[in-house]
């Protein structure tokens, strides 16, 4: 359902999703297409991470995002390699999530099992 | 102050309160105001002039409305009050209370009125527990608005509290000095709002949208099927049943606009997987919708990896999800929580009953990947010990719950001699489950999914299952199925209600089936009411025992329906009339369980007590006995009906359902009472009764119908 590769430690917010498109296709998201907004906070920038029938693409912008989801960069690199629980954070306050919260909740699929 | 409480809720809010509507919470009475699982008031009271009014009244106006009148005083009833205070109480995201105090003397008078408030903000879990929190609590006043509020990091939540009349608010509460002419009044409304962290909250006011939830709920009734027969009790019954409901419905945030019905009021006010199936296929003929809102939200929230902290597999159906803090913090497993080895199956079964009675292909389509998880978990995952048999054992040996089939108890799966089980237990309804779930995605994967390879092999592996479950499962001595297979590989050998379940799913062979009818209508199972949860005789059966041996309302109306399965309508209208019978004893609305004695012994069913009603299986196991009653079954885009309605002395000569929703669009149901069952009637039941419950007319007033 997701890669069952851990994935090395990412130092930085590009290299986490670089890994999550390395990945390739998820196959329990064929059904699904949409654009994830990503902004690192404090001031650590924004991405736009687009799942076309299950397979992820950075895109450099976007006119449209489904899901924006904000959180510090620390947090997202450990929910982008699997060692932080997306829930978990999210009902901790510790991520944002607005939009399609059921595509939120998606990017659980796109990210490897925790190390 | 225990069963004095009052409720009203909407969505996962709830309040919790004394008839007098204050909230002075304790270890001993969880009262309070309840959102997101999570206690956002504690404290409540209100006094006049210091003393907390008596009270005269409470009526229950809906189930998000409630009104308490009051006096000051002692209570004594020769006393003429000169006062007469109202509160009148809607929950929304947080609750508005309308307060009108009169003054019925011919003076005016000055009182000092005060509203105490605090919060404890503990979790749903620890409620009943003194536990200190990890985060700080604080308050403040400002602008006559009183905030209360508790921090753990970045976990915030938050209390607020306003008045339309000006106040003077102090961390404490709200006060108001009030002068009131005679035979005058005084009013104010105090809104308590909450906020729920990063969580959007259902409803943007603190009382939601009255007007128009009424407009809902009466649209609701509108559009659910007409019931006319001539035993009144069950109009009433299932008035009672479609009100609860509509009060059990959940919003999940992951299926925007639809609802899926909770587990129970108050308590269990969230999605879990069996209860919310279950309930979904209950009342599948009379409001469909629920079932596909339920597919659609467990689909979203299907397991992903392995993780034994929250028994997730890949594929595997959730049992429970929570939102307080100990869930947050990963200090119980519930976010979500999939320490259930029957959802699974139950969620194929659903798909498809729910495909099948809608004529619904496209929900086949959209939900194809889900359900092939679903049969990947069955086989790669369900069997722990490898003995081709679904079991469980859980992954999470501090928080996880230890027994994952609808008996959840820790001791419900015993030996007839009354020693527990070990684990994985492979309880036998789950097999019935999963080969019911592989014939129906069978039929998934030939109709709609194109996929004929695979609907052979699932029927293969289907009739394998069933003709090993035969084999393993049966008991020569005891002329029985098997309770279970434990970890030893033991046949755990009491008689119990589960057999019923293996008719529903139609795994059972004929002849042993015939042999499950024999046992459930004999006096070991039967109790009069219905089947019992254990047999009487066996080493663990207790009459008031949790799943050893009371009669749950849910379990019968799967066995009514497994034993119509088998084309023992008579058996099947017997336990119908029996459950439905009990339920007159509890105004209409069925408990989750009641005692097993016998009714010759007692003469009512004997109540058992627990945490939440209604509860949602229970609600909805008159809808499951109406269908079965009247032999539903869909047939492509028509409607089949076969009534084989019980004859009872008091009534059910006859039966009108008007309206039936499915892929014919509306369709009418007549029966006529054909069937002698072997039930008391109930007027010669009720004649006995010396004390216990007595049936009312108010079901429909309670109900909040108008």
């Amino acid at each position: 359902m997701m890669s069952t590769t851990p994935a090395k430690k990412a130092s930085n917010v590009p290299e986490a999703l670089d890994q999550i498109v390395a990945a390739g296709e998820v196959p329990s998201l064929r059904r699904a297409s949409g654009t994830y907004e990503i902004e690192i906070e404090p001031g650590g920038g924004r991405w736009f991470l687009r799942v076309d029938h299950g397979k992820p693409t950075l895109e450099a912008e976007t006119t449209h995002s489904d899901c924006a989801i904000k959180c510090n960069e620390a947090d997202f690199i450990d929910i982008a390699q699997g060692r932080q629980n997306l829930v978990t954070a999210f009902m901790q306050g510790r991520v944002k999530c607005s939009g399609d919260l059921a595509f939120a909740l998606d990017l659980r699929r796109l990210v490897p099992v925790a190390a | 102050m225990s069963g004095q409480t009052v409720s009203i809720l909407e969505g996962n809010t709830f309040v919790v309160s004394d008839r007098a509507g204050n909230l002075d919470a304790s270890l001993s009475d969880p009262l309070g105001l309840f959102a997101w699982d999570t206690r956002y008031l504690s404290r409540w009271i209100l006094t006049v002039d210091g003393t907390v009014p008596n009270v005269l009244s409470t009526d229950d106006l809906h189930y998000y409305e409630v009104q308490f009148f009051l006096v000051p005083g002692t209570g004594t009833i020769y006393v003429d009050a000169e006062l007469s205070i109202i509160r009148k109480r809607a929950v929304g995201s947080g609750f508005s209370e309308d307060l009108l105090i009169r003054n019925e003397s011919a003076k005016p008078i000055k009182l000092h009125v005060q509203i105490e408030a605090g919060a404890d903000f503990a979790d749903l879990f620890e409620v009943k527990d003194a536990q200190p929190k990890k985060g700080q609590l604080y308050q403040s006043a400002h602008d006559g608005r009183l905030t209360l509020g508790y921090r753990r990091g970045t976990f915030v939540r938050e209390t607020f509290i306003t008045s339309t009349a000006p106040a003077h608010v102090d961390r404490d509460g709200l006060s108001f000095e009030v002068h009131i002419e005679s035979h005058g009044e005084w009013s104010t409304r105090i809104d308590v709002d909450i906020s729920v962290g990063a969580l959007p909250t259902a409803v943007s006011h603190a009382d939601g949208d009255r007007p128009q939830r009424g407009k809902d709920l009466s649209a609701w009734l509108k559009g659910a099927p007409v019931l006319r027969s001539d035993w009144e009790p069950l109009s009433r019954i299932y008035t009672r049943s479609l009100v609860d409901l509509a009060a059990l419905r959940f919003e999940p945030r992951v299926v925007p606009g639809g609802a899926l019905p909770a587990a129970g009021l108050p308590w269990f006010m969230s999605i879990f997987g069996r209860d919310s199936v279950i309930t979904s296929l209950q009342a599948l003929p009379f409001v469909p919708e629920l079932a596909r809102t339920t597919l659609h939200a467990l689909a979203r929230w299907q397991g992903t990896r392995v993780d034994d902290f929250r028994d997730e597999e890949p594929g595997k159906i959730l049992h429970e999800l929570r939102y307080g803090e100990l869930s947050a913090f990963e200090e119980r497993p519930h976010s979500p929580y999939y320490g259930a080895a029957d959802a699974t199956p139950l969620f194929l079964i659903l798909l498809d009953e729910y495909s099948a009675w809608m004529a619904d292909d496209e929900i086949v389509r959209e939900l194809e990947l889900e359900a092939r998880a679903a049969l990947t978990w069955i086989d790669a995952y369900g069997d722990h010990n490898g003995d081709g048999y679904v079991d469980y054992e859980r992954r999470n040996p501090e928080t996880g719950l230890d027994n994952q089939c609808w008996k959840d108890s820790w001791n419900s799966i015993l030996f007839a001699d009354g020693s527990n089980s070990r684990l994985p237990r492979a309880t036998c309804e789950i097999q019935g489950y999963v080969y019911d779930a592989k014939m129906r995605s069978a039929r998934l994967a030939r109709r709609v999914w194109n996929d004929p390879d695979l609907a052979n092999r699932l029927e293969q592996s289907a009739a394998d299952l069933k003709a090993r479950f035969n084999r393993d499962y049966w008991m020569d001595d005891r002329g029985c199925f098997a309770l279970a297979i434990d970890g030893d590989g033991r046949l755990v050998d009491s008689i119990t209600s589960n057999i019923g379940h293996l008719l529903w799913s139609g795994i059972a062979d004929e002849d042993k089936a015939a042999r499950c009818v024999e046992l459930m209508m004999g006096d070991s199972l039967w109790s009069g009411w219905g089947v019992r949860t254990m047999a009487e005789g066996e080493g663990g059966y207790n009459p008031i025992g949790y799943h050893l041996g009371t009669v749950w309302p849910h379990d019968n109306s799967i066995i009514a329906s497994g034993l119509a399965r088998y084309g023992y309508r008579k058996e099947s209208a017997r336990v119908a009339a029996g459950v439905l019978q009990a339920a007159v004893f509890f105004d209409g609305r069925l408990p989750e369980a009641f005692a097993g004695f016998a009714r010759r012994l007692t003469q009512y069913p004997v109540l058992y007590p627990t945490a939440c009603s209604p509860q949602a299986w229970a609600t909805g196991a008159p809808l499951m006995f109406l269908r079965a009653m009247l032999g539903l079954e869909p047939v492509g885009r028509k409607l089949l009906v076969a009534p084989e309605l019980p004859l009872l002395a008091e009534g059910g000569g006859w039966l009108e359902l008007l309206g039936i929703p499915g892929g014919w669009g509306r369709a009418d149901a007549f029966g006529r009472g054909q069937v002698e069952v072997d039930v008391e009637p109930l007027e010669t039941t009720m004649r006995g009764v010396t004390s216990g419950p007595a049936p009312t007319g108010h079901a429909a007033k309670a109900a909040g119908v108008s």
